[in-house]
């Protein structure tokens, strides 16, 4: 500790508001969402106090208590008792509690009370307490506990001055415990009578939230609500993204056809911004529409709190398969991307349930599907109405994002049967209070998700286009060819390489070519197909619309099997680095490698087969 | 060879070494970290001129990042931390036996 600066660490039981306290001290904008589990590392970030003063604050997982069952908890712990690699014991400790469920988040007051380190209680979501009637005798609860204790709303500006007034005034002396050494009944204990000298408490729990579960909960209508709420994503994101889609695209050809206008057509210079840049960033740019409209419902279902609610209502069908209800949360995250998800899994104990849900979360279909789903659906989907209400197209869609939650959960119940280790793990889990979502941040959250596309877009995708259209043209055609260039150069040699190991599941070499650098991130197998398309001798303004020039060139069947590949296929090396970096070891990357890709190569061989026969 | 030909190679050329020194960055962070931190102690050493030590500074990567920051479309966290070391766990997959 130094006069000039104080490192702060925010503890509490998970979903108490640590990250959104941190956001607000900080200016961050770490990732905040109304269930347990959110951050499962720490992070750092720091702020000067009026005093001019430093403050570095570190953000850590939340946790029940010091006795560490998964491996964020442990980092909590290891960071509090000062023993985290490279990491100094933090000056002050600022626990953080639920104002309306402090018969629980007190115990863990207590815990950190123990350690014998300046400590601070913030009373979070005293806005909410208040609205439940709750009275606080806050006075009253720093004498019994020993420590200075300040209200504070972190989801409000300004929700956290008394906390900033407090640390920034003086740390606060240390109280010995009144309970060094309590057992568990004996921390309970103190909590109850803390409770009862402190806090008028009108009811348990939250009216409103009550009568709602009793209906999100229910076995049945719980189940029906939760199918309609996916189902109607799954709408919304083909019914409302069209007429934006189709404005991007035109502005994407017409800025195209301006730019290259000022080259000479035969030029590679022409080439590599018309076929290149234009053909292939355009092609996956048209998509973020699609992509904010999925993430728009993630975060309003996230920021609701219903998402542990559905959580509790699929662990039976999860368990039965091989999978701890605990897994909800990291598998829904794998929607958004496998790699949070992956990551996510730290809050699972069980090391045999955390590695069963790392395997499966890259079947989840991540966000960078949606280019390739939606491509294909729209060329080769007819947009019609099904029992004149649903969108056909939406509906493929859904039925895609299913198959790619039932092959998981089939994938988990063969793991389940060739595991040793039969022992049931119950689910317990935190419901937290509803949330009415707050229009800031969720605009703030779709800001970022834009961003986060924009930059792959402008960064690794058009990296890779560049590279792929310099295969792609590289080397010339020679003198007198009859085929168009691509077929002389190195891509299109590969390509058709390649077509011998994949024309039994109906794919040319074209899609061939588009799966490589689709290796590194999906997205890029749409760019590539623009790309290759456009090299291939097509026409500019067909290739500047890649779905109608795919659905004159491929057959059905071939656009099926290419879903189904989707469906399974790892195709992102970084989900692979993740699942190494996770699990520690090769040998499961190997294993999750080998079993999507031979999936992905089944599935499509039958989807291909199947409907060749049929057709 | 006329001179739009000329300036036309060297753009192109100039565009697909910075896509693939991307590339390399963004798909082998460790790697292209390492190859960096070499190509700039062979550059930033005495006997050097001024000009090529400057330039081995310029060059010298910063502390590596894991990858998937780099290559997630929608994770926004997942970057510079390191692992737990104290409680890396391999978790071995076991078939019954």
């Amino acid at each position: 500790m130094s006069a000039t600066s104080l490192r702060i660490a925010l503890v509490g039981n998970p979903n108490c508001g640590k990250t959104a306290l941190f956001n607000q001290l900080t200016g961050g904008r770490q990732k905040v969402a109304n269930y347990a589990g959110v951050t499962v590392e720490r992070k750092e970030g720091r702020f000067t106090a009026p005093s001019g003063r430093t403050l570095h604050v570190l953000d850590l997982p939340g946790a029940y208590s010091f006795d560490a069952t998964s491996p964020d908890e442990a980092i909590t712990r290891d960071v509090c008792h000062g023993r985290y690699p490279g990491e100094a014991a933090p000056d002050l400790i600022v626990c953080v509690a639920d104002a309306t469920n402090l018969r629980l988040h007190l115990r863990f007051v207590l815990e950190v009370r123990r350690l014998g380190r300046p400590v601070v209680l913030a009373l979070n979501m005293m806005d909410a307490a208040r609205r439940r009637g709750m009275v606080i005798d806050v006075a009253a609860l720093s004498r019994r506990l020993g420590v200075p204790v300040v209200e504070t709303i972190a989801i409000k500006r300004g929700g956290a001055q008394a906390l900033i007034d407090r640390v920034d005034a003086s740390i606060p002396e240390i109280v010995p415990a009144a309970v060094d050494g309590a057992s568990i009944e004996q921390l309970h204990a103190e909590v109850r009578s803390i409770l009862a000298e402190t806090v008028t408490l009108p009811r348990d729990t939250s009216a409103i939230d009550d009568a709602i579960d009793r209906w999100a909960l229910h076995p049945v209508f719980g189940l029906l609500i939760l199918a309609t709420l996916m189902f109607f994503i799954f709408q919304a994101v083909f019914s409302w993204a069209q007429p934006v889609m189709d404005g991007i695209q035109a502005g994407i050809t017409a800025l195209g056809a301006w730019v290259t206008g000022f080259l000479p057509g035969d030029s590679a210079l022409h080439s590599l911004l018309n076929d290149g840049v234009f053909a292939g960033l355009g092609a996956v740019l048209v998509f973020l529409p699609q992509i904010l409209i999925l993430f728009l419902f993630i975060l309003v279902l996230e920021e609701s709190g219903y998402l542990p609610r559905a959580a509790f209502l699929l662990d039976k069908m999860m368990f039965r398969v091989g999978l701890t209800g605990r897994a909800f949360i990291p598998l829904l995250s794998s929607f958004a991307c496998a790699i949070p998800g992956i990551m996510a899994t730290r809050s699972i104990q069980d090391p045999r349930d955390r590695l069963t849900t790392i395997l499966v979360a890259p079947l989840m279909t991540c966000s960078a599907r949606l280019p390739v789903y939606t491509l294909l659906i729209a060329a080769f989907i007819p947009d019609r109405a099904v029992w004149g209400v649903f969108n056909l197209q939406g509906v493929v869609l859904f039925i895609l994002y299913f198959a790619g939650i039932f092959s998981a959960l089939g994938v988990a119940f063969v793991m389940k049967r060739l595991r040793k280790d039969k022992s049931e793990h119950a689910l317990i889990m935190e419901l937290p209070s509803y949330r009415l979502p707050n229009v800031r941040d969720i605009a703030l959250g779709l800001w970022e998700r834009a961003m986060i596309f924009l930059k792959r877009v402008g960064g690794i995708i058009l990296a890779l286009t560049v590279l792929l259209w310099f295969l792609s043209t590289f080397p010339g055609a020679p003198a007198g060819a009859t085929q168009p260039a691509i077929d002389y150069s190195i891509a299109g040699r590969l390509g058709r390489l390649l077509e011998y190991v994949f024309a039994p599941i109906g794919f040319n070499w074209q899609i061939c070519v588009a799966l490589v650098p689709g290796l590194a991130a999906r997205e890029v197998a749409v760019a590539a197909l623009g790309t290759v398309y456009a090299m291939s001798g097509s026409d500019d303004a067909v290739a500047s619309q890649l779905g109608p020039l795919i659905s004159h060139q491929w057959s059905l069947a071939t656009a099926l099997s290419l879903l189904a590949w989707y469906v399974f296929a790892p195709q992102c090396m970084s989900t692979l680095a993740v699942i190494r970096r996770e699990t520690n070891s090769w040998r499961n990357v190997a294993i999750a490698a080998g079993y999507l890709f031979g999936l992905a190569y089944l599935a499509s061989l039958a989807t291909y087969q199947i409907a060749r026969a049929l057709s | 060879m006329s001179t739009f030909d000329i300036v036309q190679g060297v753009i192109i050329a100039l565009v697909v070494i910075a896509a693939a020194y991307v590339a390399f960055r963004k798909l082998l962070p460790k790697t292209s970290t390492r190859v960096m931190a070499r190509v700039s102690a062979s550059l930033n050493h005495e006997g050097r001129s001024a000009v090529v030590r400057s330039l081995g500074r310029r060059v010298q990567p910063a502390t590596a990042t894991g990858s998937c920051g780099d290559g997630c479309g929608s994770c926004g966290s997942c970057g510079p931390t390191p692992p737990v070391k104290t409680e890396a766990q391999p978790l071995h997959f076991k078939p019954r036996a």
